[in-house]
């Protein structure tokens, strides 16, 4: 009766044993192995998470892995020379630790990445829109070369629109750097990825780039007068500080990244100029708004002096030739200097030229840092009004000495007593 | 007859030299590696281990197992060194397992210990101090010296 269950048995017990056998032994070097390539896989776990749950999951099996190898520490120490097993568990739970960390930050700044991309969407319909409405200007410029007070009106409509461009533009660019914080240099791979990502689709640099080449546009669509310059020179500063501020930006997170920009496209800008659109955006095409804005620059000074110098030689007054700060004070000393030598009427040059159009017009431009500023400003008038008043000195002298004959005559007249009658 | 002068001063010249003549032992060095080392045998049949610093020609060891100086090409050896500081060297379809002692420049066999009549499977070595155990799939582990199988004979 229990014969057949007593021959199973027996068969169970022999089929059975090589596989107890077998897993009784094991090599000392497959505990090793067995070891190394479970904390390697973790490893690479850990580093690949990209969520606080998978990190509290990894978390477990660190500790499954540490009691699962605790009883043969004494082999390990010695078999992983020059670690130990303690070392290299330490080393698994302080990455786990750092990628928290990281995963922590990126998941908040998730977050605000999510809210600002609404932001960034609305500004950049609104430079789209901007796009257009700045070349309807652009025509309305061309139309109204001979209506004088329509062309003002439009150049300060043009004005005012490349400036609220530049203030969308920066908006958006501080849209997509907000959610990254300041130490852009220590950004993950994760990060760098998805600012490049937005900063791609978002076409930021072409942007920029288009931005500074509409400016540079408009200073070679019409004329402009002296008042036009002071804003301009004031939006080209704050222009160029923002693209400092930018490409210092884009210079650490790409010198951080230290990555090959392969997998490059090419978008051409308005202009024709091309720009590269790469993975992340490179110093080159830094460099090339770099080298766009110093044209800008240039342009603008050039212009500027230009026009000044046109103010004087429509009114026949021959300056010595200049082109930049320096050379227009120079010119101007050496031109009082003559006026001084040869006793010429200064009246043209000081009353109509210098007080009715340069003190009137420029001066808002001349006195901005980088032109000649306040103080060499302020010399320059003092010179010119001395030159005025030296003349002024003399007719009033003139006129004083005039008066005092005049006074002198009449006090002999009505003063001198009439001789009286001689008496009979 | 020599003069016990003569003598007395053989002696002591004997008694001071000899000691300068034995060499310096450290006792109680152990050799053994924590874990066996397999090597692939390469191209030009030799087999280097870089963590210990060792290499060696196993085509004499394969013509001695295998009568066939190439039979080995390719394939993984186990090697291990107990704390005596002999090399215990086996493999796959090996029927033995070699023990060599160091010398200046060579590996002399000690021992050639049979451990299986048709050839090991996947064997692997462990030490096991003062032993060397080997294990082999689908076979009990047995314990090994420099110069016999203490424990697990067939």
């Amino acid at each position: 009766m229990h014969r057949p269950i007593l021959s199973a048995l027996v068969l169970a017990l022999v089929f059975s044993s090589p596989a107890l056998t077998a897993s009784a032994q094991e090599s000392d070097f497959a505990t090793k192995r067995n070891f190394e390539s479970r904390a390697t896989a973790l490893t690479a776990r850990i580093d690949a998470a990209i969520t606080t749950a998978q990190l509290d999951s990894l978390k477990n099996e660190i500790d499954v892995l540490e009691l699962d190898f605790e009883q043969h520490t004494a082999f390990l120490d010695k078999a992983l020379y020059p670690e130990t097993f303690q070392s290299r568990m330490k080393g698994i739970r302080d990455l786990h630790a750092r990628t928290r960390v990281r995963v922590g930050t990126i998941q908040s700044q998730g977050t605000r990445i999510a809210e600002m991309e609404g932001a960034i969407q609305t500004l950049t319909y609104r430079l789209d829109t901007l796009s257009a409405q700045r070349d309807r200007l652009y025509a309305e410029l061309v139309q109204n070369k001979t209506n004088t007070m329509a062309l003002r009106e439009t150049l300060r409509r043009l004005q005012n629109m490349l400036q609220t461009q530049d203030k969308l533009m920066f908006a958006l660019v501080d849209s997509i750097f907000m959610p990254y914080g300041k130490d852009l240099a220590t950004m993950s791979d994760v990060q760098r990825d998805a600012l490049s990502t937005t900063m791609i689709s978002n076409n930021l640099i072409t942007r920029v780039y288009n931005i500074a080449a509409d400016n540079m546009h408009f200073l070679g669509a019409t004329e402009l007068q002296g008042k036009d310059f002071a804003p301009l020179l004031d939006h080209y500063r704050q222009f160029e500080g923002r693209w400092r501020g930018l490409s210092e930006k884009i210079r650490a997170v790409s010198i951080a990244a230290q990555s090959p920009h392969a997998d490059s496209a090419l978008s051409r800008s308005r202009g024709g100029t091309i720009i590269q659109a790469s993975r992340f955006p490179t110093v080159a095409q830094t460099l090339q708004v770099d080298s766009l804005l110093g044209e800008w620059n240039t342009r603008l000074r050039m212009n500027f002096w230009s026009a000044i110098e046109r103010e004087f030689s429509s009114r026949q007054i021959q300056l010595t030739p200049f082109s930049d700060a320096p050379g227009f004070s120079a010119s101007i000393r050496t031109y009082v200097q003559s006026l001084h030598n040869s006793g010429d009427d200064p009246t043209l040059f000081v009353e109509e030229v210098w007080k009715g159009r340069i003190d009137k017009e420029w001066r808002d431009g001349l006195t901005r840092e980088g032109m000649l500023g306040k103080e060499e400003y302020a010399a320059l008038d003092k010179l010119v009004s001395e030159l005025a008043r030296t003349r002024i000195d003399m007719k009033f002298v003139l006129y004083i000495g005039i008066t005092g004959v005049v006074v002198l005559v009449l006090w002999w007249l009505l003063a001198r007593k009439p001789k009286a009658p001689a008496k009979a | 007859m020599v003069p016990a002068r003569l003598l007395i001063a053989i002696i002591a010249v004997i008694a001071l030299t000899l000691p300068s003549c034995s060499s310096l032992t450290l006792e109680k060095a152990d050799f053994g590696w924590p874990v066996e080392s397999p090597l692939k045998v390469s191209a030009t049949n030799t087999v280097e281990d870089v963590r210990y610093a060792v290499a060696f020609p196993v085509a004499p060891l394969a013509m001695a197992e295998f009568a066939d100086s190439s039979a080995l090409l390719g394939s993984t050896l186990r090697v291990i060194r107990n704390h005596e500081g002999f090399y215990f060297v086996t493999g796959p379809r090996f029927k033995h397992v070699y023990i060599f002692a160091p010398r200046a420049g060579a590996l002399v066999q000690s021992a050639a210990l049979e451990v299986s009549t048709t050839g090991l499977a996947s064997p692997a070595f462990n030490l096991r101090p003062p032993y060397i155990e080997l294990v082999d799939a689908g076979s009990n582990p047995r314990l090994l010296t420099s110069s016999d199988i203490v424990e697990g004979k067939k």
